[in-house]
């Protein structure tokens, strides 16, 4: 394994210090990408395998997330490009990684660190570690790796923990779990800055099995770039199984994680499931007019920006 | 734990002397190393749940198994993730198997090489660790690669959302108790 990937760590961690007070947009979108980029595995095996019948009482657990966890590491072919054959572990390499953490972080909480209440909060930050560099062993030149935002987040100077358990989030946010839209979420994600029991948090959604109940419904009636269908209609069959969402969340929660995977595709005339090459030119064509029109604009700006004599 | 609080299906059946751990939805140990009690941490009603059928008889953690010491001839473990070998000096769960391990008894773990909970080369460097710590060989290591659709055709393996898997890798572990 390549040397260079242990000092890596060792100095990311040297220069580690905590974060003076976590802000709701700095954590939540890595979380969720964090999330996305696990259920992208799951979308991908389901459009390769027979699909899994979801439906939208099916409650995210730690569970779930635990079995995506193992399925990510055991399918990393499904994401990664196939000549790239996943190399060599060390976990001895790793262990040590884990024990240099351990230490950085115990110092940064004084004595805290022997509170009950942070052990699961300390533990789920070094296991994101511990599956960062996994994946990192295994794929160094990953831009797919899962844990790729959380470690961010790591290196930002927050620690953090996904959890199920009611009680436990209750510890960290007592107010947490009156943030629900609906019943049947219950994963809080809880951040630690550097204040003393300070801690905030925020509610996943069930946009995963959203996720997955879209694609198999675009699958079902949008089969390639010929039968494409807007927005409003995916909405309202989203609608008719009782989960709302507005038209901007419903972009950054489903149909952006969705487009990622390549199994969507989008036009003018709406969201359709891509079932070929055809499909796939089409849509990337869209996408590409899309962006030379923002480069476009952006040429204007930095026209304007020289001519106002300001520097970007 | 005392006495009152082991399970009564381990103190009533004392001719049964294998035992699944983390079974969740199968029945492995029952299949290939009949009589065997099936466990897991989920609930039965969970379980229920969860699966189309189980065989779990018993909910309990594998680190804090309901039953007196010396207890087990064989004790499987089929894809084990939420618990095992994860952190470097937590021998919570190797001194559980120790407890319940009869003198010579083997403790087969199937998994994968990426399984941060279990991987063959993470165990073997605990077991280093632990027999160090004790001064002792309590436990020895050997592992084998397996074809799992092979060697157990018609079983199926899964992770806990219920996702095939397919382990590559049979770890045997010999524990001794002179
Ligand atoms: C990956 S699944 C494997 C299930 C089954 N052995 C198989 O191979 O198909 C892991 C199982 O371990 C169980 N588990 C997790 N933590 C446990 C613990 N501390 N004690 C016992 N079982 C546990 C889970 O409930 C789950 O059923």
């Amino acid at each position: 394994m390549p040397e260079s990937l242990t000092t890596q760590f060792q100095t990311d961690f040297q220069g580690l210090s905590l974060i003076d007070s976590s802000k709701k947009p700095e954590y939540e979108r890595p979380f969720f990408n964090h999330l996305d980029s696990l259920n992208k595995y799951d979308l991908l095996f389901t459009k390769e395998k027979s699909s899994f019948q979801k439906t939208v009482k099916d409650k995210f657990s730690l569970s779930d997330y635990l079995g995506l966890e193992q399925f990510v590491m055991e399918n990393t072919h499904l994401v990664e490009p196939t000549e790239m054959q996943a190399q060599e572990i060390d976990w001895n390499e790793i262990d040590n990684a884990k024990d240099f953490l351990q230490d950085k972080i115990n110092k940064l909480l004084g004595h805290e660190q022997i509170s009950q209440t942070l052990k699961p909060l300390i533990e789920f930050t070094i296991d994101s570690f511990e599956n960062y560099a996994i994946y990192t062993y295994m794929h160094p030149k990953s831009t797919h790796n899962p844990w790729m935002s959380t470690h961010h987040l790591l290196l930002s100077g927050y620690m953090y923990l996904i959890s199920d358990k009611e009680e436990l989030v209750k510890e960290f946010h007592p107010t947490l779990y009156g943030q629900k839209n609906n019943q049947d979420e219950n994963v809080g994600i809880i951040t630690k800055a550097k204040k003393e029991r300070k801690f905030k948090g925020v509610i996943l959604d069930n946009r995963l099995t959203i996720q997955m109940l879209v694609l198999n419904y675009l699958k079902k009636i949008a089969p390639g770039y010929e039968n494409p269908i807007p927005k409003k209609r995916i909405l309202q069959h989203i609608e008719e199984k009782g989960i709302t969402y507005s038209d901007s969340s419903f972009n950054t929660a489903v149909l952006l994680p969705l487009k990622r995977t390549l199994l969507i595709g989008s036009s003018s005339r709406g969201y359709y499931y891509m079932e070929d090459n055809d499909d796939f030119k089409t849509s990337y064509k869209f996408h590409q007019s899309k962006y030379a029109g923002i480069e476009f604009t952006m040429n204007i700006y930095k026209e304007g920006a020289a001519s106002r004599g300001i520097s970007l | 734990m005392n006495l009152a609080e082991y399970h009564p299906l381990f103190t009533d059946n004392l001719q049964v002397v294998n035992i699944e751990l983390g079974a969740g939805c199968g029945n492995f140990g029952q299949i290939y190393y009949p009589e065997c009690f099936i466990t897991d941490m989920e609930t039965k009603s969970k379980l229920d749940e969860i699966c189309t059928n189980h065989f779990v008889t018993i909910s309990c953690d594998a680190r804090n198994i309901p039953c007196e010491s010396n207890r087990f001839k064989n004790i499987i473990m089929c894809n084990p993730y939420g618990y095992g070998f994860k952190d470097r000096r937590d021998y919570t769960f190797l001194n559980e198997l120790y407890r319940v391990s009869l003198n010579e008894a083997n403790i087969i773990i199937l998994t994968s090489g990426v399984n941060r909970f279990a991987t063959p080369d993470k165990v073997k460097i605990r077991i280093k660790d632990y027999n160090l710590e004790h001064s002792t060989t309590r436990f020895m290591f050997d592992y084998q690669e397996i074809d799992s659709e092979k060697d157990y055709e018609g079983y199926n393996f899964f992770t806990t959302n219920r996702r095939k898997t397919f382990p590559k890798f049979k770890i045997a572990l010999k524990c001794l108790k002179a």
